[in-house]
């Protein structure tokens, strides 16, 4: 299992120029956000935090398109369908990976975005808390749809379709978290997590034996 | 003989439908012509919402039948994920664009109502957004469903994303008491008996009625007409 997570850890680590574009598509949803708003410092304060979580989502959305769909290309599911690993397995470290990933570049882009939009300097702990509990649960759904959409060749607008009514809780209490008091919100946060954990790779691999026989 | 061959054979279902479908009908323009009496003329108007009290009587039967259709459709997804059974696919396919007429129904005239009673079209209120996730969902399966070029993998798929958007009913159902925002509490299926008086629920139970049988016929005659298009398929395949 570690030697599994190491392996997809250092394949996505690998993938540098697709992590660099991720990133830069974070911050250019940042740095959109206040020319359709108007730079007032006081209402962006306001705004900081739901701002970074919808562009976090949207870069989230975008990233998961890598998640099976390459794998299927080459062949390496097939691979992961007939090894003797279990498929739920590979999964976790697979979803696990992802969300390192995705949790590295956030954390390299907060600083940045928060000075782009006058973010209050109490609020960063508890986004990062938010980012903690919430990215796993993005990746966890995201790889449920990214499995069922797997046998489609242009599936994007559909992910997004599929996956923007599920992230609707998590963006509500990740975003209640970071402007009121966090204890709550970061327990629902945690609760959504907790019951994903163990029920999405089972349902991937579900999913995954099923489409593609 | 492969099961799914036999059970894809519609001969049982139509000696079915064939009876049921006359029933429902008829069930249905007879409550439907009984509740706008009752829904237009003979009910009171509410001494707070004077007359838009009546949308109710569009607006409630039309959640009831959004939901329980979802929820039979996420029954019918499991039974043909485990037993292979066609009929069910069949009959998720045919339900859907029903059920996400009726949600639609549902939030169109929530909406109307609300202008008039709470001053707004629209509130992000956790009964509201959830109902709207229901929608999304009904639309999501619809397209997940008709993407796919090989018709049993988008079955599957489609009846796994049925079941996972199973856990948005509940939410629907109690958003009421976790967020007690703008819409009102439930008041027909609660502890301590129905809040509603005898005079406004008799109509609403029987338009209730005749939105389930109108929603049974539709999905029935699209069952049917799923079938017949399946049927052509194969025949212009040369199966």
């Amino acid at each position: 299992m570690l030697a599994l997570l190491r392996h997809e850890i250092r394949l996505q680590a690998r993938q540098k120029t697709e992590w660099a574009a991720l990133l830069l598509f974070f911050v250019l949803v940042v740095i959109l956000m206040p020319f359709a708003l108007g730079p007032e410092p006081e209402m962006l304060r306001r705004l900081a935090p739901g701002l970074v979580w919808v562009a976090a989502l949207l870069m989230g959305l975008l990233s998961l398109d890598r998640l099976f769909v390459q794998d299927a290309r080459d062949g390496t599911l097939d691979e992961m369908l007939i090894s003797p690993v279990p498929l739920a397995a590979i999964i976790f470290a697979k979803l696990a990976a992802h969300s390192v990933a995705i949790f590295v570049v956030l954390v390299v882009m907060l600083l940045p975005a928060a000075l782009l939009l006058n973010m209050d300097v109490e609020v960063l702990p508890k986004l990062l808390a938010t980012f903690v509990l919430g990215i796993p649960s993005l990746v966890l759904l995201g790889g449920i749809a990214g499995a069922l959409t797997v046998a489609l060749h242009r599936n994007a607008a559909l992910l997004t379709l599929l996956l923007v009514p599920f992230y609707i809780p998590i963006l509500i209490f990740a975003v209640s978290a970071c402007t009121g008091d966090a204890a709550q919100p970061l327990l629902f946060l945690g609760s959504i997590l907790a019951l994903l954990l163990p029920t999405a790779p089972l349902i991937i691999a579900a999913s995954l034996r099923h489409t593609q026989e | 003989m492969n099961p799914i061959t036999y059970f894809a054979n519609p001969t049982h279902f139509n000696r079915l439908a064939g009876w049921l479908m006359p029933v429902f009908a008829t069930g249905a323009v007879i409550a439907f012509a009984a509740g706008f009496y009752y829904a237009l003329f003979n009910s009171p108007p509410d001494y707070q919402q004077g007359e838009t009290v009546r949308i109710m009587y569009v607006h409630v039967p039309a959640a009831w039948v959004g939901m329980g259709l979802y929820m039979a459709m996420a029954a019918a997804a499991a039974v043909g994920l485990v037993a292979r059974h066609t009929l069910a696919d069949i009959f998720c396919v045919a339900a859907a664009p029903v059920g996400a007429v009726f949600v639609a129904l549902c939030l169109a005239t929530g909406s109307l109502w609300g202008k008039p009673t709470w001053g707004t079209w629209w509130a992000w209120d956790g009964r509201m957004t959830s109902v709207l996730v229901l929608f999304l969902l009904y639309c999501g399966y619809i397209i997940l469903r008709h993407s796919f070029d090989d018709d049993e993998r988008g079955a599957k798929a489609s009846a796994i994303l049925l079941l996972v958007g199973i856990v948005n009913i509940p939410i629907i159902k109690f958003s009421v008491e976790w967020w007690n925002t703008l819409h009102q509490p439930a008041s027909l299926l609660r502890m301590g008996g129905s809040a509603i008086a005898p005079d406004m629920l008799r109509p609403l139970l029987i338009m209730g009625a005749g939105f389930m049988f109108y929603a049974g016929y539709l999905v029935m005659l699209r069952m049917k007409t799923v079938m017949l298009s399946r049927k052509i398929l194969r025949l212009s395949e040369g199966e």
